[in-house]
């Protein structure tokens, strides 16, 4: 019998690429120097990942919660926000939807090796995106930090490491951009983004 | 695109004016109203109960955004078309950016059916209607988690940054001759970064002292004499007053002499201290010493009990100290790396104590063009030039010079900051400020800078160094323009009309 891609598994991938993203995002933004990064190979793409233990700390720690959020099911947006070091300001926003399939459905009995196939086709296309963005997302001119929030279902109780976050949009709404989305047989990842609309844009 | 055109030069050839192209385009939007609605009739019935005009309204923005797609897309459906981008989706790496306002009557359509899969901007307006519901304080369906953990700081950025300016040679807007104007030979003078043997008075006489006598040269005439004839002590500081004719001169002992230059006649010496006076500084009638011992003694020329105030606060020698032009604080800096701001209504703590500084702050600047503004550098160990907000107890910025900093000048015409170095380099450098970008560099002696001294008029420089030259820098030549210095104080005409009006 053929293996097929679980529930878990899914998620794994879910985190798997949200990681990849953030580390691809702060590499291209230029949150961080680029000596913190350095390329590897994941899902047959070149993708970024950290040599700064603490950022490594940091996203590994937020994408351990992700997965369980995930796993429960009670998960519905991963942000990323890069805001003024200054102002407090949101400069960008780059929003996971993250969606649960009803796994009833067909998409089930797709066999491990075809649905990788598929994901990491997708995978490639959403970096190649990211790192295609940075053409037409304005400079940052200020210095800037990021933040991590997450929409989940009311019954998800903050703790200590995850306090009541305020919705921090672009002011005045910015532009918006959505980039491929990304699909599991059991989820379903659509990414956006939105940035500061510039007055000579 | 092309298919309009031809269009439009199919009507306007033809014999009958009248068809204009605005009435050829609605009557092919009409077409395709039929047509589309026609195709998609299967789930009109649908669509009608959930949203009566929905049909009508897609067809109408539809043919307003993609009126030159031409027959082709008229003839497709509706969902054979949003499968086509899907499609495109999957396949290219095309990035669109939907404006958010552009198009929300059709986006709102596709949010509305929810069987649809392409929804450009959903996000848009999802975190539009969110925002609208935090406004009015409805309890939306999801709650919003934060991460509470600080992201690391970017440690690199400031360095680099701070070296990349330091280096980064910005060409200045005016001609900056790299040889001197003029220079005069000064034996004997005292190689002790920890002295300031130099002054230039309004009157544009340079005084400077070698070893105990104080020499005047007058720059107008080019004469010189010597102040004292029969000198005792070595002299360690000398400092002009706000009006040119009284020369303040600080010797080994710790006496504080005054001098009425034009007379040549000493008109009193002021004691404290028993140790050597490093550095003199005017403020009206008032002289501050800053002492070996670390205190700067506050003398009252004027009255008998001369010693009015002492300011403690180094636990070693003073070796800068500058009033602020309107006489509201005085900056002093030791030998203990401490930079201390006074405010000489409250004697007996500083308003400000910085110990960035790595080594010595002997160079000491209030800028002239804005009053809160202090400029500090350190000495062999430290090489930074920092920029100070006294007022707000904060720093501004920084600057690796990378050399001893001997003195620093503000210039009164250029927002720009000279800088005189010791080893290795002797050289003096201007920099832009706030945007710390290095103008010009000078190599300008063979042994280290000790002193500099700005000329009345503010252009020339001097500079004065262990090799025993005096030598005059034309750095901030200027055609003869008002100064960029702010005014605290009222002009002296107004403040006669008041007194009249009394």
């Amino acid at each position: 019998m053929e293996e097929t891609l679980t529930f878990s598994g899914s998620a794994s991938f879910a985190t798997d690429y949200f990681e990849s993203c953030i580390y691809s995002i702060l590499y291209q933004r230029g949150i961080y120097p680029e000596e913190d990064f350095e390329v590897i190979n994941k899902h047959n793409a070149r993708v970024m990942t950290t040599v700064n233990k603490e950022l490594e700390k940091y996203v590994a720690d937020v994408m351990s919660q992700v997965k369980d959020w995930i796993l429960e099911n009670v998960i519905q947006k991963l942000v990323l926000l890069i805001q003024s070091v200054e102002t407090g300001e949101t400069v960008e926003r780059w929003q996971f939807d993250i969606k649960a399939k009803n796994s009833n459905e067909d998409g089930q009995l797709i066999s491990l090796a075809k649905e990788s196939e598929k994901f990491d086709r997708e995978f490639r296309a959403t970096i190649r995106q990211i790192t295609a963005s940075v053409s037409f997302l304005p400079e940052l001119t200020e210095k800037c930090t990021i933040n991590i929030q997450v929409y989940t279902d009311k019954s998800v109780l903050g703790n200590e490491k995850w306090g009541t976050g305020d919705v921090a949009l672009i002011k005045g709404g910015g532009e918006h951009m959505r980039l491929k989305t990304l699909s599991t047989s059991a989820h379903q990842v659509e990414t956006f983004v939105a940035y500061q609309l510039k007055d000579n844009y | 695109m092309l298919n309009l055109l031809q269009a439009k030069k199919k009507t306007s050839t033809s014999s009958t004016p009248s068809i204009s192209s605005t009435s050829f385009r609605s009557k092919e939007s009409s077409t395709r109203t039929n047509a589309s609605s026609l195709k998609r009739a299967p789930s009109a019935s649908l669509l009608n109960t959930h949203r009566p005009n929905g049909t009508l309204k897609r067809t109408l923005s539809a043919s307003s955004q993609l009126n030159t797609y031409g027959k082709e897309w008229l003839e497709s459906t509706l969902t054979s078309k949003t499968r086509k981008i899907d499609n495109d989706h999957q396949n290219s790496d095309r990035c669109m950016a939907t404006l958010s306002s552009g198009d929300i009557a059709s986006t709102q359509f596709h949010i509305e059916r929810k069987d649809n899969p392409i929804s450009f901007g959903t996000s848009s307006i999802l975190s539009h209607n969110e925002s609208i519901a935090a406004a009015c304080g409805i309890v939306s369906t999801s709650s919003i988690l934060q991460y509470q953990n600080v992201p690391p700081k970017n440690k690199n950025n400031n360095p680099v940054f701070e070296t990349a300016r330091g280096y980064l040679k910005v060409k200045p807007r005016r001609n900056i001759p790299e040889a001197p104007v003029k220079i005069l030979d000064s034996p004997y003078m005292v190689d002790d970064y920890y002295l300031n043997l130099l002054g230039w008075s309004c009157h544009n006489v340079v005084a400077v002292a070698l070893e105990r006598s104080v020499y005047l040269w007058n720059a107008e005439t080019g004469t010189a004499n010597v102040l004292d004839e029969d000198p005792k002590h070595m002299v360690t500081s000398v400092s002009w007053s706000a009006d040119g004719t009284l020369l303040a001169v600080g010797d080994e002992t710790g006496e504080t002499q005054i001098w009425d230059v034009y007379r040549s006649e000493l008109l009193r010496s002021m004691g404290g201290p028993t140790c050597r006076v490093g550095v003199l500084a005017w403020n009206k009638c008032t002289v501050s010493s800053g002492a070996y011992n670390g205190v700067i003694y506050n003398h009252d020329v004027r009255i008998e009990k001369h010693n009015i105030s002492e300011f403690k606060g180094h636990d070693e020698e003073v070796c800068g100290l500058e009033w602020r032009s309107d006489g509201e604080y005085i900056a002093s800096g030791g030998n203990d790396n401490i930079l201390n701001v006074w405010d000489p209504r409250q004697h007996r703590n500083s308003i400000m104590s910085r110990q960035e500084h790595k080594s010595a702050v002997k160079a000491i600047a209030w800028c002239p063009w804005n009053l809160p503004l202090l400029a500090t550098g350190g000495g062999r160990d430290d090489k930074k030039i920092h920029f100070w907000d006294a007022t707000k107890n904060t720093k501004l910025n920084t600057i690796n010079a990378g050399s001893q900093i001997t003195s620093l000048r503000w210039s009164h015409h250029y927002k720009e900051i000279v800088s005189t170095h010791g080893l290795p380099n002797n050289n003096l450098t201007i920099w832009e400020y706030p945007t710390c970008n290095k103008i010009a560099d000078i190599h300008a002696h063979e042994s280290r800078i000790l002193h500099s001294a700005l000329s009345p008029d503010g252009e020339l420089l001097a500079t004065s160094s262990a090799d025993e030259n005096l030598k005059f820098w034309n750095v901030f030549k200027h055609n003869g323009s008002e100064p960029l210095i702010t005014r605290t104080t009222k002009p002296s005409s107004q403040l006669r009309r008041t007194n009249s009006l009394r």
